[in-house]
């Protein structure tokens, strides 16, 4: 734990359309100039995997990157902190489960990393609207036209 | 001779052919399930307790897996049971085109858990297409690798997955009159667990809050940490190509991964203490415990972890090089072994798509293997993928997985089935610490907290739910072993300044090259398959362990091992009516095997949205609600 860290993590599906947006954003930004304490990560691994990363990190801020499907307008880029309501405990335990089973899922990611206090107090995701969700490896033209959006509000956040 | 239904018999010098005088060998005819789906549907309309229970996903939230059954409640028996996986794989189609050097990485991201099984079985199949041999040490740094993986694999399996069906919470409430026994019951390997009671140890299985779980999870940051000394990267290692591997490990990195391979001596005496004790303790309680998931000891293992000094990467020298694995390759048929060539496992492979959403391929392009032995139309060489999608229909197309089958029969992949040929075959020659018996396995664990212990691993006279966790249990220590063991191995081939890595090797740019990676997963087989025509992959197949067990109902009527499995399992939770069953021994049964279907399947999500339609009428996961 070293607490000196920003995390941006993209949270990505590997192939699957716009639900690899996470990993598809890191891997497109790191030769841009970042502050040196910024630490880019492609997160297309389980939840579990997330839990001991975020542990031995221990940033003092995180910035979740995804495409995910909520129901917005294609390629809507949203800016919350993942302060709902903790799931059941049954829940958070399936979620595990999936996690542990392979499955990938920005979800899976953020209910594990509440349930065991990993998450930095200072925690955001940034999200765009996911069309695609099926075996593909294009983003949908909303999710690509997003893009841009996505890098200005991670920027900002790394930047306040 | 170990084929008796495909037409292939060998000569005296142990190469296959095909048997004279059989016009078209290959062909098959399809049997209709019809009768049998006429047959459920008029037990469904005639009997109030015989209902149609659906666990959709498996896994309550999301999942890829989805199973259908008919059970009758008053007989407390499964009459009808489809394994749906409702996700499209498309790395094949996705590698096609590709350079084969790409093919590693591509295939890695195939699954969140365990791509570093899937770089290298994808790095063996295209080191033997090129000829591209690691050296020694190269081979070394692979073995122990991806024995730490399944450090992280099975201790997570055990007790995030399987141990929480064997907790406090859930036995509490599906059988408690088994709960009652559990409280007293004395725990026979409190030395090696240190637990007095079982239900001591049920109740730290307990899901987020039991002591073994949290330590399973703890354990799994433990065997990652020294793995990425090798791999760089979880789950998605950098470090595997074809050829070895592209990464130098300093002696503290060594030291770093000998710190943390030593706390496995001790974990691994305790989970196998643990479900031994489980084991036996259910199969006391309820004898009937031991038809939760049987099914025939059918079982296939390609083998893994090569011997530094005899593996060349090649098909003609595999039967030579496979038995000097730590674990030796294997196909088991009623509980005996079979075979264990891999040249024989190969040509006896087929994958059959008639349940299953895809259309047959063209004209098959190769009718031998690189030695000469013939191989099926349907083999993974020959196979190409064409997704079609389609409505769910029992009696035609129901799932995204593939059937592929040996020698025509069902056949399960399961870790245990590495322990099972290593300890029947008896030709391993690395017995340091494992040492095959011909009935089992002996495992020698060296002091650490815990005294020095032997282990013995034997081959059960039953094969079901109980048995596969036990048997995981033991693979843990299986793998501390081999890890240790090249571990010791590789010291010794840096002090003799054998340094080298990976081999240099050019790719060829024209002509046809075939190779196959002969692997294991946590879960057991893995075989990646590879064409490559022109510097380019033409032809590319991975065969997981849960597309073995995942398989639906294959050309001939023969249900998948999950299917089969959850036919023959008796209903023996307590309840009073349909409205408070759980399913917990379908569940049971179906965790056993440890389902991974990122890696049998790929995400297919109707729609734009991702919610996914629950059919769950009971699902033992649910408890809490």
């Amino acid at each position: 734990m070293n607490g000196d860290t920003i995390l941006v993590a993209g949270v990505g599906n590997p192939w699957l359309g716009d639900l690899d947006f996470g990993s598809r954003f890191i891997w497109r930004v790191q030769e841009l100039p970042w502050p040196d304490d910024v630490v880019l990560e492609d997160a297309a691994y389980a939840a579990y995997r997330a839990l001991h990363r975020l542990q031995e990190l221990g940033p003092r801020r995180a910035v979740f990157v995804a495409g995910y499907p909520r129901g917005d307008p294609p390629g809507t880029v949203r800016r919350y902190r993942p302060e709902r309501d903790l799931p059941d405990p049954g829940e958070v335990h399936a979620r595990l489960q999936e996690a542990v089973g392979g499955v990938i899922d920005l979800e899976h990611t953020l209910v594990v990393l509440r349930h065991f206090r990993a998450l930095p107090a200072d925690t955001v995701v940034v999200e765009t609207e996911a069309v695609e969700a099926d075996f593909g490896t294009v983003l949908s033209p909303a999710v690509e036209e997003s893009f841009e959006r996505v890098l200005a509000a991670v920027r900002q956040e790394v930047e306040r | 001779m170990c084929f008796k239904n495909l037409p292939v018999e060998f000569d005296e010098h142990g190469n296959a052919h095909l048997k004279p005088g059989v016009a078209d060998p290959y062909a098959y005819r399809v049997l209709p399930l019809d009768e049998q789906a006429e047959r459920i549907k008029e037990l469904l309309e005639r009997n109030g307790h015989i209902q149609a229970v659906d666990f959709d996903p498996v896994t309550r939230v999301a999942g890829a897996l989805a199973f259908h059954s008919v059970i009758d409640l008053k007989d407390r028996r499964v009459l009808e049971a489809n394994s749906i996986a409702t996700l499209f794989r498309g790395y094949e189609v996705i590698l096609k085109g590709r350079s084969p050097g790409t093919a590693a990485s591509v295939s890695s991201r195939a699954c969140g858990v365990c791509g570093g099984t899937h770089s290298t079985a994808s790095s063996l199949a295209i080191e033997m297409a090129f000829a591209a041999p690691p050296p020694p040490l190269g081979i070394v740094m692979r073995n122990l690798m991806l024995a730490l993986e399944f450090l992280y694999d099975n201790p997570m399996h055990l007790g995030l997955l399987a141990g929480p069906d064997y907790s406090q919470t859930i036995v509490e409430q599906t059988n408690p009159e088994v709960w009652q026994r559990a409280r007293s019951a004395p725990a026979a390997r409190g030395h090696l667990h240190g637990y007095r009671a079982i239900g001591d140890i049920m109740v730290d299985l307990n899901p987020l809050s039991g002591a073994l779980y949290l330590e399973a999870l703890q354990m799994t940051r433990v065997a990652r940490q020294a793995y990425i000394v090798i791999g760089k990267q979880y789950p998605h290692p950098t470090s595997a190509v074809p050829g070895g591997v592209n990464v130098a490990v300093s002696a503290g990195g060594w030291e770093e991964i000998r710190d943390r391979l030593a706390q496995f001596f001790d974990y691994s005496k305790k989970l196998v203490g643990i479900w031994d004790d489980l084991c036996d303790f259910f199969y006391d309680v309820n004898p009937e415990y031991r038809q939760t998931g049987a099914r025939p000891a059918n079982l296939i293992d390609a083998g893994m972890w090569d011997d530094p000094f005899a593996y060349d990467a090649s098909y003609q020298a595999c039967n030579a090089w496979g038995s000097r694995r730590w674990a030796t390759p294997g196909v088991i048929l009623g509980g005996e072994l079979v075979t264990t060539d891999l040249q024989a496992l190969n040509i006896g492979l087929e994958e059959f798509i008639e349940h299953a959403y895809y259309d047959m391929w063209d004209t098959p392009r190769f009718t031998t293997d690189p030695a000469g032995n013939p191989i099926s139309p349907n083999h993974p060489w020959n196979m190409e993928t064409k997704p079609r999608p389609s409505g769910r229909n029992w009696r035609e197309k129901y799932t995204w997985c593939t059937a592929p089958r040996w020698d025509r029969q069902v056949v399960e992949a399961e870790c245990t089935a590495r322990l099972w040929s290593t300890a029947a075959a008896g030709v391993t020659p690395h017995t340091r610490f494992t040492q095959p018996t011909g009935r089992s396995l002996k495992l020698l664990l060296p002091k650490d907290g815990l005294p020095a212990a032997e282990l013995e691993w034997k081959i059960p006279d039953e094969w079901n739910a109980f048995e596969r966790n036990r048997g995981r249990a033991y693979c843990v220590a299986h793998a501390t072993l081999v890890a240790f063991d090249n571990w010791l191995i590789g010291q010794e081939l840096v002090k003799q300044g054998q340094d080298s890595v990976k081999a240099a090797y050019q790719a060829p740019k024209t002509g046809t090259q075939v190779g196959v990676g002969f692997w294991g997963a946590g879960r057991g087989y893995l075989t990646h398959h590879a064409v490559i025509d022109d510097g380019a992959l033409s032809n590319y197949q991975i065969i997981t362990p849960s597309t073995w067990n995942a398989s639906p109902r294959d050309p001939w009527g023969a249900p998948g091992p999950y299917e089969e499995a959850i036919l023959n399992t008796p209903i023996l939770e307590t309840f009073s009516g349909p409205d408070d069953y759980r399913g917990i021994d379908i569940l049971r049964a179906l965790r056993s095997f440890d389902p991974c279907m990122p890696c049998a399947t790929h995400i297919y999500v109707e729609g734009t949205d991702r919610v996914i339609v629950r059919e769950v009428n009971t699902c033992g996961c649910g408890l809490d609600d």
